[in-house]
């Protein structure tokens, strides 16, 4: 569950991708309209994403935003 | 690397061979300063900087053409507003050196139209460095 530093946000994203068929982050990218490198972003907790593309992601695995995106003081 | 990341590479890479040649051959005597040579020189700069942008690009979006297509997502977005806002200070700045340059007894017209490209070349710069360390931080 990577936290990132400044960011108390963590995610299950990895662990979603895996479980959804080995997805790649190239694929997940293309689902939710992102690049690869921000999907990266996101996987690392380098960048916290809009509320849009939280959804859009929680949408992809057909999960709740709180099984993705905890907040992890 | 994204297509974006590689746009602010070439972006710096080609502002500082092209800048940098201008203002190196006036610094080192190359080209005299006060001279229809030097206004020669620095179009010349222009347009070859122009021609290397975009023959770089070229190359870049043909290397992955499906990258290149791909519209900016929102943490793109968010770098290219956050970079340029950053560039926009780094102007103002040197906008204000511009104005107190012309205070200065003895400076002239030609003074301030290099010290004014100049601060473009550098307001550029800061741009794609800018650009260059957010995509490598993240965001």
């Amino acid at each position: 569950m990577p936290k990132p530093k400044g960011l108390p946000i963590a995610n299950q994203i990895r662990r979603l991708r895996f479980e959804h068929g080995e997805m790649t982050q190239s694929e997940l990218a293309e689902k939710i309209g992102m690049t690869r490198q921000t999907v990266a972003a996101i996987e690392a907790g380098k960048y916290s994403p809009s509320l849009e593309a939280a959804f859009r992601i929680a949408h992809v695995f057909g999960a709740k935003l709180d099984d993705v995106f905890q907040w992890d003081e | 690397m994204s297509f974006r990341e590689k746009s602010a590479w070439i972006t710096l890479a080609s502002v500082i061979i092209c800048f940098g040649s201008y203002y190196g051959a006036l610094a080192t005597g190359l080209v005299p300063v006060y001279s229809i040579h030097s206004f020669h020189f620095g179009l010349s700069s222009i347009i070859a900087l122009i021609v290397l942008q975009v023959a770089l690009h070229a190359i870049a979006a043909m290397l992955n053409p499906a990258d290149a297509r791909t519209p900016r997502d929102e943490r793109e977005k968010l770098i290219q507003s956050r970079s340029h806002t950053f560039g926009y200070y780094v102007m103002m700045l040197g906008m204000v050196v511009v104005v107190l340059v012309t205070h200065v007894p003895g400076s002239n017209f030609m003074a301030t139209v290099y010290l004014g490209v100049l601060t473009m070349a550098v307001a550029a710069i800061a741009v794609a460095v800018a650009q260059i360390v957010m995509f490598r931080r993240g965001a």
